[in-house]
């Protein structure tokens, strides 16, 4: 079982949150919100690179669209590999997590 | 693309691979949001900070994307030329060739093209020149001289220029050091010389070191011939031979980037000054051959100069008389007085732009011949790489990226080609600055390997320039080729075998090829005919000695006990060497005058020279009107001026240069000029003062004797200068008409050489690709009881009918070129059929051994290996 990077779990989770509006713009947008400051572009679309070659995504390029100056979206969704890793992370956090309090906030 | 889109995303379009187009799509779908809720100036630069944040990873993936694809195409150009060994070999060895001897070219004239750049105002400096005709000439001619009084009077209209330099040639710089005399030619000029031309003052005061009469800079090297090591020359007096003296005011560095060429400067003043020259000088009827006006000016007053020049033609040098005629003053951009116009009495150093475009064209020529092997060869080869380029195509490859494939192997072998230039150059280099052409007016390639970086920057473009070049046509036709049909298998995407385009190529080939090999063997022809001419007077036995400044009768009455001599002539002028006086000859009733070549001599030297004579008489010393008013003329000057035999001419009256004379004999004619002229109008006049030269004829075997004794007895003269002494047989045979002749034969003959060896090679290769595609049908042919030779003819007989015509059309242009300039020449021989035939058998010959080397290998070939390939 290979575990995932804090940043390539964030990234498979809001690929999830967004189903099937899951592409490049809205998958930095939605980052940006999350944690609240920009990405840039190479954090955002080299880590998904590397889990689409890695088999945690899956991606496709849809048909050219108009308004992109007539370029398509690449578009992706988790794969089987990649919903059964983000699982295994959050059963990992949550065994670690059992049984202790949140730090308390001073 | 829409239209409206920001230039960045279209530059982002532009260089980022195509895999991540989608990521310029989102930047263009997230402007086109933020532009329509917060307006376009807030999208712009809200894009533009997204794109400076990222730049790191854009620019990575930019580099990365281009090296990938530069890698695999240079492994893909490095399996293509390694794997085709022959191929590669014929094309990096025609290329080669080629390029060295393009890059000599190119090297001679962007090295020419430096002369007189380093002067500060080289820009905005022009030379006057003048289209003048001179009273003992018809018509004008430009010469690059102009009056002398030129920069004086423009000076005085006052136009705005910055300086006008007088340069004045002939000074002989001849001093007299211990009991020698030391020559140190150069030019005389004034002041504003050094203020207008950048030559480095090592020593002496640059405003005033050309101010004072008498006044001479030295280059560091005549001074050192001067005085030797370790004497500071500055102050020194230097004494000529007629006592005049010279003080050292300074040293300056000669340039050889620069057409004036000096040992030493003299003050102008000398000359202006001096109670004989200086009267001489200040009229510009006597002084047009020697002085160059330079000017310096502001780019906006070029105009008024030009009116100035125009209305100083035709008040302050116009001659009423017509003897001298100005048609126009010309200004001559000084960066272009080198690889310039041809131009009458040019000063220094001069290589004419003729030259230039001679050895471009010779280049450009051959440098086709191996272009276009490679073109071809690689067409015929690229057959075998249809089924690559089409699974390329399907897989996604750009018609761009194919095309780059096929310009990067031709850069590939085209550097590889830079590497045998460079080689080739090497030993090239040396061999083309000795020539005489070339170091006789000393115009060799002067660069400096370490110093002169632009060299590698030309033959790297011009390597680049070849390669793409080369390769464009190739790669355009291979990009053409349809995948699907190549796959299908239902076609080849073209035929590339069966290409007009090779037909037309090789045919020209082979028409160069026969032009330049009749060309090198008719001027071969003609050199061998000059170098044996028979100059039609003696040669053998004969010694001629500068007179210098010792008189000829002191000379003569010296010599005229050494029992090695026979006679003893004087003249003014050793004939056949190249250089003539002139005298024209009228005869009442003719329409123009004769210009014939003079000689000045005495009553011995037609015995002498052994010249004939055919009618009339010899000089006469005893008679008055012989030293006056006689001449003895050449059988084809009497022909000229209309007299019907030398009989009938002899008593009749001339004038000679304007004065009346009458013939006294004819002699018959002798090689004047130059071995390359025959039959040119001669005239002969008993003049002593003009004498330069004793003629002195010896025993049998007596040269050496007399030239020992005449060696001993000179030492014995009121004179500094040492001896010169020329065996006239020693001095035509190393005539250096004919040394500038074997030259130009060199050069055309290498090129030659070279034409057809690289011709010969491209036919090598078509013949091996054309015996290895036709294997199968070669193996049909010769099952179906084929006999070796029909099989040889098959594979040949394309070649033989492009040979055919190539030489069809050669050869008429070979026989007119050659006939053109043969005519040229008086004593040219005529250009045989001989030669002709001789030269298309050599090219038949060499085509047929090439092709028949590879056909008659796959007519041997057994049947079966044939068949089964």
């Amino acid at each position: 079982m290979d575990y995932l990077s804090r940043t390539e779990e964030l990234i498979l989770l809001v690929v999830w949150r967004l189903q099937d509006d899951a592409y490049g713009l809205t998958i930095r947008s939605l980052l940006g919100e999350l944690t609240g400051s920009e990405w840039s572009i190479g954090a955002v679309y080299s880590p998904l690179k590397r889990l689409a070659r890695a088999g945690f995504l899956e991606s496709w390029d849809s048909d050219p669209i108009e308004v992109r100056g007539g370029r398509s979206k690449r578009c992706y969704r988790l794969s089987d590999k990649g919903i059964r890793a983000l699982s295994a992370v959050r059963t990992l956090t949550e065994t670690a997590w059992a049984g202790l309090t949140p730090v308390p906030s001073r | 693309m829409s239209i409206g889109e920001p230039i960045a995303l279209r530059v982002l379009a532009y260089v980022l691979p195509k895999d991540l187009h989608h990521l310029v799509g989102d930047l263009s779908e997230e402007h086109d949001w933020f532009k329509s809720e917060y307006g376009p100036a807030r999208a712009r630069s809200r894009l533009l900070a997204v794109i400076l944040h990222s730049l790191p990873f854009l620019l990575q993936q930019y580099v990365l994307w281009h090296a990938m694809m530069w890698s695999h195409h240079l492994k893909t150009g490095y399996r293509v030329v390694s794997r085709n060994m022959a191929f590669s070999a014929i094309n990096v060895f025609g290329l080669g060739v080629s390029m060295a001897l393009c890059l000599l070219v190119l090297l001679f004239i962007a090295d020419q093209r430096r002369y007189d750049t380093f002067h500060e105002n080289a820009d905005r400096t022009y030379r006057i020149v003048s289209e003048y005709k001179s009273p003992s000439n018809v018509d004008t001619e430009v010469y690059a001289t102009s009056p002398s009084t030129m920069g004086e009077l423009l000076l005085a209209e006052g136009i705005g220029m910055d300086h006008a330099v007088h340069v004045r040639d002939g000074f002989t710089g001849e001093f007299i050091v211990g009991d020698d005399a030391v020559q140190i030619p150069g030019m005389f000029a004034g002041p504003e010389f050094l203020a207008t031309f950048d030559f480095p003052m090592l020593d002496g005061d640059r405003e005033s070191a050309l101010s004072a009469p008498g006044s001479i800079l030295l280059t560091p090297e005549s001074a050192t011939k001067l005085f030797g090591q370790g004497v500071n020359p500055v102050g020194q007096v230097l004494v000529e031979p007629g006592d005049r003296t010279f003080t050292v005011t300074g040293i300056i560095e000669a340039n050889p980037h620069s057409h004036f060429r000096f040992e030493a400067l003299a003050s102008l003043s000398t000359l202006t000054q001096d109670p004989v020259a200086g009267v001489q000088i200040a009229d510009w009827r006597n002084s047009m051959s020697r002085s160059y006006t330079y000017v310096v000016l502001p780019d906006d007053a070029v105009g008024r100069l030009q009116q100035t020049l125009e209305r100083l033609r035709t008040t302050a040098f116009e001659d009423p008389s017509g003897e001298h005629r100005y048609d126009a003053f010309m200004l001559q951009p000084l960066t272009e007085i080198n690889l310039g116009d041809l131009m009458a009495n040019q000063l220094g150093a001069v290589m004419p732009r003729v030259a230039a475009f001679f050895l471009a064209g010779f280049g450009l020529v051959i440098m086709l011949i191996a272009g276009f092997n490679y073109v071809t060869l690689t067409i015929a080869r690229g057959a075998s790489r249809f089924k690559e380029i089409g699974i390329r195509r399907t897989m996604g490859a750009e018609k761009s990226s194919i095309f780059l494939q096929f310009i990067v192997e031709a850069i590939l072998i085209a550097l590889l080609a830079l590497g045998m230039a460079a080689g080739i150059l090497i030993w090239l280099l040396p061999a083309f600055n000795s020539l005489a052409l070339i170091s006789f007016s000393e115009n060799q390639i002067l660069i400096d390997l370490g110093k002169d970086m632009w060299i590698y920057g030309l033959a790297i473009a011009f390597t680049l320039a070849v390669g793409i070049l080369a390769g464009a046509y190739p790669a355009s036709r291979f990009t053409r080729v349809d995948p699907t049909a190549v796959l299908a298998g239902t076609g080849s995407g073209g035929t590339p075998e069966r290409g007009r385009f090779r037909k037309v190529v090789t045919t020209a080939q082979f028409a160069f090829s026969i032009v330049f090999v009749v060309t090198s063997l008719v001027m071969l022809g003609q050199f061998r005919h000059m170098a044996n001419t028979d100059y039609g007077f003696n040669r053998e036995h004969i010694v001629n000695i500068a007179l210098q400044d010792v008189p000829f009768d002191r000379l003569k009455s010296t010599l005229a006990t050494n029992p090695a001599i026979l006679r003893i002539a004087g003249s003014d002028k050793v004939p056949g060497l190249g250089s003539t006086n002139g005298a024209w000859l009228y005869r009442t009733g003719l329409a123009d005058s004769v210009n014939s070549h003079h000689f000045s001599v005495d009553e011995e030297w037609l015995e002498v020279m052994g010249l004939e004579l055919l009618a009339g008489r010899n000089f006469d010393p005893a008679r008055a009107t012989d030293s006056t008013d006689a001449v003895i003329l050449g059988a084809s000057a009497t022909k000229s001026l209309g007299f019907a035999s030398p009989v009938e001419a002899v008593g009749a009256v001339l004038t000679v240069d304007g004065h009346p004379t009458s013939i006294i004999g004819v002699i018959a004619d002798f090689i004047s000029a130059s071995p390359m002229v025959s039959g040119d109008p001669i005239s002969v006049r008993y003049r002593p003062a003009e004498f330069r030269y004793a003629v002195v004829t010896t025993v049998p075997g007596g040269v050496q004797d007399a030239i020992s004794g005449i060696t001993r007895e000179w030492s014995q003269l009121p004179t500094v200068h040492a001896p010169i002494l020329q065996v006239l047989d020693d001095e035509l045979t190393d005539n250096f008409i004919v040394l500038i002749f074997a030259d130009m034969l060199s050069i055309v003959g290498v090129f030659a050489f070279f034409a057809v060896l690289i011709s010969c090679l491209g036919l090598f290769g078509m013949a091996m690709y054309a015996a290895r595609h036709r294997t199968r049908e070669i193996g049909i042919r010769q099952a179906l009881g084929a006999s070796h030779e029909q099989v040889a003819l098959l594979l040949s007989r394309e070649t033989i009918v492009m040979m055919l015509i190539g030489v069809g059309i050669g050869t008429p242009v070979a026989w007119l070129l050659n006939n053109f300039w043969l005519s040229n020449l008086s004593n040219g021989i005529e250009p045989s059929v001989g030669i002709v035939v001789w030269s298309v058998l050599l090219i038949a010959v060499l085509a047929v051994l090439t092709v028949a080397s590879q056909t008659v290998r796959a007519a041997r070939s057994r049947v079966v290996d044939n068949l089964r390939n």
